[in-house]
């Protein structure tokens, strides 16, 4: 009952309703302010309680890498000394050009992934779809002291890949992936990829279910394929969970530690060391919580830049 | 498209936002972190008042222990310690080693402070910090010295950064060591005669076990595993006292020796001549270990700790020599560490603390540290052994008698050495780095931290 | 498996013949998410028979269980001592998981439906959280919290879940309310109701798949969060569910088969949950809105 209430309502507001871009350049032009008082109530507890306990300890964090701090003892003034170190540092470009990396292992296949499994997953309404999700949605569930460990032994000298390989005859190929300088970023990047697909492919389905099934309905009595359906009706439409998942999946790939904290641990060498790895690294193990700040202020700074660009290009595609 | 919305995409994010999203950040910065400089005042902390070695009996007192020990030996400890004093009670907060070197600082800093902590690498900083208790008094009124060997790896100068000579923070539990375990089956069926006394006739055993096509040292470096030859090879080698001012980063100490550099090339030839798989990179420590018990490979060189895994995979074809040495009539020197116990500066009940410290170096004690595989501070007083285990303690027996017990490098040189150490092993085996070149990369960041 | 469905007789019929591409894709789909399926699933196996192996057992890569040794669960339930370990987390998750939905959903309301001076920059201010990496703040987090006794409590770590979720959840229902049709809201507001009104008889009962979809991420989130109730919990029985996995990795032994049953033991809550969910919300709407 309540489902019919969605599909009836959402479906005629769609159909009757002026396009609301149309509408927002005039609204813009000349603003209607609502007194601010009850949009603020509203804002209220969220910005209140991520205030208290996320901002004024992330600013914490910054007066802090303005010190030499252990972690323990009491810090003693460095001024800006952590941000030359920070910038000094010859691993810093390397994690840089590994994190970029892993964009596209983190956000650019997920993406890719979850629309098409979303576009099939919804297209194909019938038993088992439910079985199918809950199946694709696995990886998100486990936890990352667990995703490490299994992925290890599928990566491992006799893990899955290697078993794999030798049954197809390319045993030449066989190796142990995660400590080869050339495969190590490359494996790592699909562990991610076969996490986060997962987290993309819910978020879309929960816009494809936002969709009007007579969209679909009236593409497909003009005769258009899946493919056609896919790039000209789910993609468009899912546009706001693309830019959502599209800021989550970068983030993820930018501070990206957990996962190789559990895998490579950076290695082999510096292979696989990204910011992350090194703002760990300095914070728990060596006892610089003051660099370690230093670097987490530059890292905060160039993930928002990234995030914001990307949204100004996802906004400005038409 | 068009007749879609999509205001979420429309024109809210500009540049202007962004700034003023920065200038909010920035004036609540002002309002709010004036008072914000954490930490604890730096005075070292001594034990005051009159130091006894008495244990009041008719109080009743209570002690959290906080430890990451995954063996038996810490809660064995302390049920025969409460079993022989009913007054006191334990409260035990284990914590999982990679968490507990995370978070055991904060809670060490935190009022509710464990009374008893498990001493792990990092929580040297805590001695400047005045939150480790300096138990030095205790010692003398115990007569520790004479009771515990490497008490020297839980000595520090105040600045927490100089080991091995200063105040005393603490005692080792169960001690670690290290020395070659080998599958008999397969050494009989190459034809190998064991054990070897030098590091050149163990070399000659790799040699032709390799011609059989086997493989001979089966090592782990994913998580740094290759330190353990490493270790070792700088203890057969390296002088004892260039080991000690490194190992114990003492100002102006360097590992730039030719002793180190026959050690780091030694480990590279293993590898460069396939005694050791080229895969070594990929493998965790632990995998390395269990693919040893499961029947792989001949040698491998590890500690104590993996006695269990491999007496349990082998069984009978289980074996252990000391590690060998330079020649056949050096004495033995290997490497190793252990569970070391200190004591909270913030402890109400510091004699108790340290009446369970005494205790740990027993004769009592000795048998509950051997049964949970360490080897116990009185050596002599470990429960015989037989198989694998007896062969291990008697190899122990031996290091003790030769004082030949030397620290890790990278447990107290410098608080980042650990990662350093493992990521120059895995350009070394990876040949992306020469021996010149691996051993200026430790000694950078050791003169990075020792400045 | 899904292979198996497809056949001539399986579209649901318009009155027209299915082109070339549309037999295509009928075909290629199932095949598509076998492979998604199997490319996931894969992973899982070496997971599950190491579960069931001997404790202790030595375990390198795949190998087929010998025997079923279903007692390493309850092994791992008493080292770990999951029963205490369980209860937190399911008291932290009934306490973070409703709050921040709820506070979310306010936000993103107001965010996505309100013209009102400063919207943009307030929404800038809560984006910026997503940026903040968890590794670094949690440090000086401790000693703020400490400084206000909320350290060693659940209510603190609770306190500092719901903030650290905020900006995705009110990022995300501000792009899902942005979506709705700006005619439901006038509407209702032409009928004289209240924003609050507007908000909870008009949008959130057609906002299901958005808020179950955000309630499940964050039931996740807060399940699997780990390093907060590490710093911020000293007392290790309070701590939560994946706290137990450290049972099992030590400083040099890893016992497999028991660290595998107890990621069973951490995860299975989450499956059901999920399951739950998907059962009695997700799937209500969508074969509403099929039949509809």
């Amino acid at each position: 009952m309540a489902a019919n209430r969605l599909s009836g309502p959402v479906a005629a507001g769609r159909r009757e309703a002026p396009p609301i871009q149309r509408r927002l350049p005039a609204a813009r032009r000349r603003p209607r302010r609502r007194p601010a008082s009850a949009a603020l109530l509203y804002l209220a507890p969220a910005v209140l309680l991520y205030t208290l306990f996320t901002v004024l300890p992330a600013l914490h964090t910054g007066y802090l890498s303005l010190f030499d701090w252990d972690g323990v003892t009491l810090p003693s003034f460095a001024g800006l000394g952590n941000y030359r170190l920070v910038f000094a540092d010859p691993q810093l470009r390397a994690a840089a050009v590994h994190a970029g990396t892993l964009i596209i292992f983190f956000s650019a296949l997920p993406i890719l992934f979850g629309l098409v499994g979303a576009a099939l997953v919804a297209r194909h309404r019938r038993r088992g779809m439910g079985f199918v999700r809950t199946v694709l949605f696995l990886p998100q569930v486990v936890p990352l002291v667990a995703v490490g460990i299994m992925w290890r032994w599928v990566y491992a000298e006799d893990g899955v890949v290697n078993q794999v390989l030798r049954q197809a005859g390319l045993g030449e190929a066989a190796q142990a992936w995660l400590g080869s300088f050339d495969w190590a970023l490359l494996a790592v990047g699909l562990i991610g990829t076969w996490v986060v697909s997962g987290l993309c492919l819910v978020l879309f389905l929960s816009g494809t279910q936002r969709i009007d099934r007579e969209i679909y309905e009236a593409s497909r009595m003009d005769g258009a394929g899946p493919v056609r359906e896919f790039v000209s009706i789910t993609v468009p439409l899912l546009r706001p969970e693309i830019a959502v998942a599209l800021s989550i999946t970068v983030i993820a790939a930018l501070a990206s530690f957990d996962l190789i904290y559990t895998t490579t641990g950076g290695g082999p060498g510096n292979s696989t060391v990204v910011p992350g790895i090194l703002i760990y690294r300095l914070a728990f193990g060596g006892g610089a919580v003051g660099l370690a700040s230093a670097l987490a202020v530059v890292l905060t700074a160039v993930i928002f830049a990234i995030v914001l660009t990307l949204n100004r290009l996802i906004r400005e595609v038409p | 498209m068009s007749q879609h919305p999509y205001p979420w995409t429309g024109r809210d994010l500009s540049r202007r936002t962004l700034l003023s999203g920065f200038a909010v950040t920035g004036v609540a910065a002002l309002a709010g972190c004036a008072a914000l400089t954490p930490g604890a005042s730096s005075t070292p902390a001594a034990a005051t008042g009159p130091v006894t070695t008495a244990l009041p009996a008719d109080k009743k007192i209570m002690l959290k222990v906080a430890d990451a020990d995954d063996t038996s030996m810490t809660p064995a400890l302390l049920e025969a310690f409460q079993k022989k004093h009913p007054n006191v009670t334990f409260e035990r907060q284990y914590t999982g080693w990679d968490d507990y070197l995370k978070s055991i600082n904060l809670t060490m800093s935190a009022t509710t402070a464990p009374d008893i902590a498990q001493f792990t690498p990092g929580m040297q900083n805590l001695i400047p910090g005045g939150l480790l208790l300096d138990v030095s008094a205790y010692g003398k009124a115990y007569g520790w010295p004479d009771k515990f060997p490497g008490l020297d790896q839980i000595t520090f100068e105040p600045d927490g950064k100089t080991v091995g000579t200063g105040a005393l923070y603490g005692v080792p539990g169960g001690l670690s060591f290290e020395g070659v375990y080998y599958n008999k089956a397969k050494a009989a069926e190459l034809g190998l005669t064991v054990p070897v006394k030098t590091v050149e006739e163990l070399e000659a055993l790799f040699v032709k076990a390799k011609a059989a096509g086997e493989l001979a040292l089966v090592v782990g470096n994913l998580d740094g595993g290759l330190n353990h030859p490493f270790n070792q090879l700088l203890s057969v080698y390296l002088k004892p006292e260039d080991r000690t001012a490194w190992a114990f980063g003492h100002k102006g100490a360097t590992i730039v020796l030719p002793e180190a550099k026959t050690a780091a090339a030694t480990l590279k030839r293993w590898v460069d001549e396939g005694y050791i798989s080229p895969d070594v990179n990929g493998i965790s420590d632990e995998d390395a270990t269990a693919g040893f018990a499961k029947g792989k490979g001949v040698f491998r060189i590890s500690g104590n700790w993996a006695a269990a895994a491999v007496a349990k995979g082998l069984g009978d074809d289980a074996g252990y020599f000391s590690m060998p040495q330079a020649t056949a009539d050096s004495k033995i020197r290997t490497t190793g560490a252990g569970v070391y116990y200190c004591v909270s500066s913030k402890s109400a009940n510091a004699a108790a603390a340290a009446a369970f410290l005494d205790f740990v170096g027993s004769e009592e004690a000795a048998k509950i540290t051997a049964d949970a595989g360490f080897m116990a501070p009185k050596a002599d007083a470990m429960p015989a052994k037989t198989g694998l285990l007896g062969a291990l303690q008697e190899g122990w027996q031996a290091t003790v008698r030769d004082k030949g017990l030397q620290p890790f490098i990278q447990n107290a040189s410098t608080p980042t050495m650990g990662d350093t150490l493992k990521t120059q092993l895995q350009l070394l085996a990876g040949g992306k780095a020469t021996v010149d070149e691996f051993l200026a990369g430790i000694q950078a960041d050791f003169d990075n931290y020792h400045k | 498996m899904s292979a198996t469905k497809t056949g001539p007789g399986q579209h649901r019929g318009h009155g027209r013949r299915p082109g070339p591409g549309e037999v295509a894709g009928r075909i290629g789909a199932p095949v598509v998410l076998a492979l998604f399926m199997a490319a996931v699933i894969v992973p899982f196996l070496p997971l599950l028979s190491a579960a069931v192996q001997p404790a202790g057992t030595p375990l390198t890569g795949l190998e087929l269980p010998r025997g079923l040794h279903l007692e390493n669960f309850a092994g791992a339930w008493v080292t770990a001592g999951f029963g205490s370990l369980l209860w937190s987390s399911v008291l932290i998750a009934l306490a973070v998981v409703p709050a921040s939905v709820f506070f979310a959903s306010l936000a993103g309301y107001a965010l996505a439906t309100m013209n009102f001076r400063g919207r943009e920059k307030i929404f800038a201010y809560l984006l910026l959280g997503l940026a903040i990496p968890t590794e670094v703040t949690v440090i000086p987090l401790y000693y703020d919290l400490r400084a206000i006794g909320l350290t060693n409590t659940r209510w603190g770590l609770v306190l500092v879940e719901i903030a650290a979720f905020m900006p995705f959840g009110a990022f995300w229902m501000r792009s899902h309310f942005s979506t709705m049709p700006r005619a439901l809201i006038e509407a209702a507001k032409l009928d004289g109701a209240s924003s609050w009104r507007i908000l909870w008889g008009v949008l959130m009962p057609n906002s299901r798949p958005a808020v179950t979809t955000l309630g499940v991420l964050y039931f996740v989130w807060c399940w699997n969060q780990f390093m907060l109730p590490l710093i911020l919990i000293q007392d290790p029985a309070q701590r939560t569910a994946p706290a137990g996995l450290g049972f099992f990795t030590g400083q040099y032994n890893v016992d497999v088969p028991l660290l595998a049953a107890a990621t069973v033991i951490v995860i299975a809550p989450v499956v059901l949950v999920y399951l739950f969910f998907q059962r009695h919300f997700i799937r209500g709407v969508l074969d509403g809105a099929l039949k509809g």
